[in-house]
């Protein structure tokens, strides 16, 4: 969750205006890591569906946090189509600032509605 | 040795460290010493670290003195209160510091509101410091009780505050611990994701970028640590004893500790060199270290934290230290 929220949100900051210092052509090197968390937490949120099915399964928190991660990788991978490659400073390109902003939103989202799948699941463990 | 000597080995390193940071710091003011002003607000922001599992701890030995004949339960919730209000205090003492001392990375001096702020809240940390420490002393050092009652203003409304949190965290809706969890979960990413990456750049990862401009984003990871710091303390108060009998959160309070210690190391002059790092430039090996340290001590925490709830009761009531 740390390398693919917090790195979003490292890439989210700068568009948005963090560390000016920082050129855009190099967050491309970040998407790495973005995918390495993505793939960690896909395979390790398998694991736990197959283990625990009732509990995800019969919490509507489930499906929102899937639509919102969703949502989330579409707006990074959008993000990653417009940064400027090659070396040089290169002007924010126009909608960097509000998608930044819906990949923090749903970012959020996401780390919001996985925490309360808990509290709204019909049952954890089948009786 | 048992656990409720944990308390005794901690409390006074908050308040002795604290005077000795005030000093330090008026000292540092009348001789406009720079370097003495930035080892003071580290000093600061040290002891605001090192209040917390002192503040943690003092419910061990509650639990242990509650029912000794000639102890007053009075005087342990005075001193409970005070407790609280001083961690408040300092805590504020500790962020401002943290902010003096990135003025200093920036601007390479302090700002006169920074002065004000640590300056201001440092004062009334001591003073509610010195409630604490007497209360608590009292409690088992009857030669320095007085005919004064045993409990101050300041200790009447600690212990208000105190219950009150206690009932709005876990007493009041359903909601209210859910939504401190998702806060908890947002401060995490924040932090890691952001210290994480300047620590991957330092052990070489992102070679190509360059570590100054990714050292801006520190700000945004202590605000992730001060979320998780206030979000945490909030679960601890609703149940402590949920927490101190539980190994595993021993445990992640010590690694905080570090970890919020090696936070603090990037933002001193030990490391300046590591923000001139350009693009492909290797850090320096203390850095490294550093980094590797720091990353290590945070996926520390993230484990501990996740299976704490495995580790309840897990250490014996009847305090030898390990069952």
């Amino acid at each position: 969750m740390a390398l693919l929220a917090g790195t979003s949100t490292v890439i989210d900051l700068r568009l948005l205006g963090v560390a000016k210092e920082l050129p855009l052509s190099t967050l491309k090197r970040l998407y790495p890591t973005i995918w390495t968390g993505f793939w960690l937490q896909a395979f390790s949120g398998l694991v736990l569906l197959v283990a625990y099915p009732t509990k995800s399964l019969t919490s509507p928190a489930f499906y929102i946090k899937l639509a919102l991660i969703a949502a989330a990788m579409v707006v990074m991978v959008r993000l990653e189509r417009r940064l400027p490659s090659g070396d040089g400073e290169a002007p924010l390109f126009p909608g960097g600032r509000p998608l930044a902003l819906w990949s923090l939103v749903l970012w959020s989202g996401a780390i919001a509605a996985g925490r309360l799948i808990t509290y709204t699941a019909a049952y954890s463990i089948y009786p | 040795m048992n656990l409720a000597h944990l308390h005794l080995l901690l409390n006074h390193w908050p308040i002795i460290g604290t005077f000795i940071a005030v000093g330090m710091f008026l000292v540092a003011l009348v001789a406009r010493s720079d370097d003495l002003k930035q080892a003071t607000l580290a000093l600061f922001a040290l002891m605001a670290l090192m209040a917390i599992p002192a503040y943690l701890t003092g419910h061990i030995a509650q639990d242990r003195l509650q029912n000794e004949p000639g102890v007053s339960e009075s005087l342990i919730t005075a001193h409970q209160g005070a407790a609280l209000l001083a961690l408040v205090a300092l805590t504020f003492t500790g962020m401002f510091a943290w902010a003096g001392l990135w003025q200093y990375r920036r601007a390479s001096r302090l700002s006169g509101w920074t002065v004000a702020a640590v300056l201001a809240c440092s004062l009334l940390t001591i003073s509610l410091m010195v409630v604490t420490g007497n209360t608590g002393g009292a409690i088992r050092h009857p030669e320095i009780l007085s005919a004064e009652p045993a409990t101050s203003m300041v200790a009447t409304i600690g212990s208000r505050a105190n219950a009150s949190i206690e009932y709005a965290v876990t007493g009041s809706t359903r909601w209210v611990w859910p939504v401190l969890e998702v806060l908890h979960f947002v401060g995490l990413a924040l932090l890691l994701g952001t210290t994480g990456i300047l620590n991957l750049r330092l052990l070489g990862f992102y070679k190509q970028l360059p570590a100054g401009p990714l050292h801006r984003f520190i700000p945004w990871g202590a605000a992730g640590l001060g979320l998780n710091v206030v979000t945490g303390m909030l679960f601890f108060l609703g149940m402590p004893f949920f927490y101190v009998y539980n190994a595993d959160f021993l445990v992640k309070i010590g690694a905080v500790v570090l970890a919020g210690a090696s936070l603090l190391l990037h933002c001193t002059n030990l490391f300046s060199d590591c923000e001139r790092l350009e693009a492909g430039q290797d850090a320096p090996l203390g850095a490294k270290v550093l980094a590797a340290g720091s990353i290590a001590l945070w996926v520390a925490v993230i484990v501990l934290g996740r299976y704490m709830p495995l580790f309840e009761d897990t250490l014996d009531p009847r305090y030898t230290l390990l069952q």
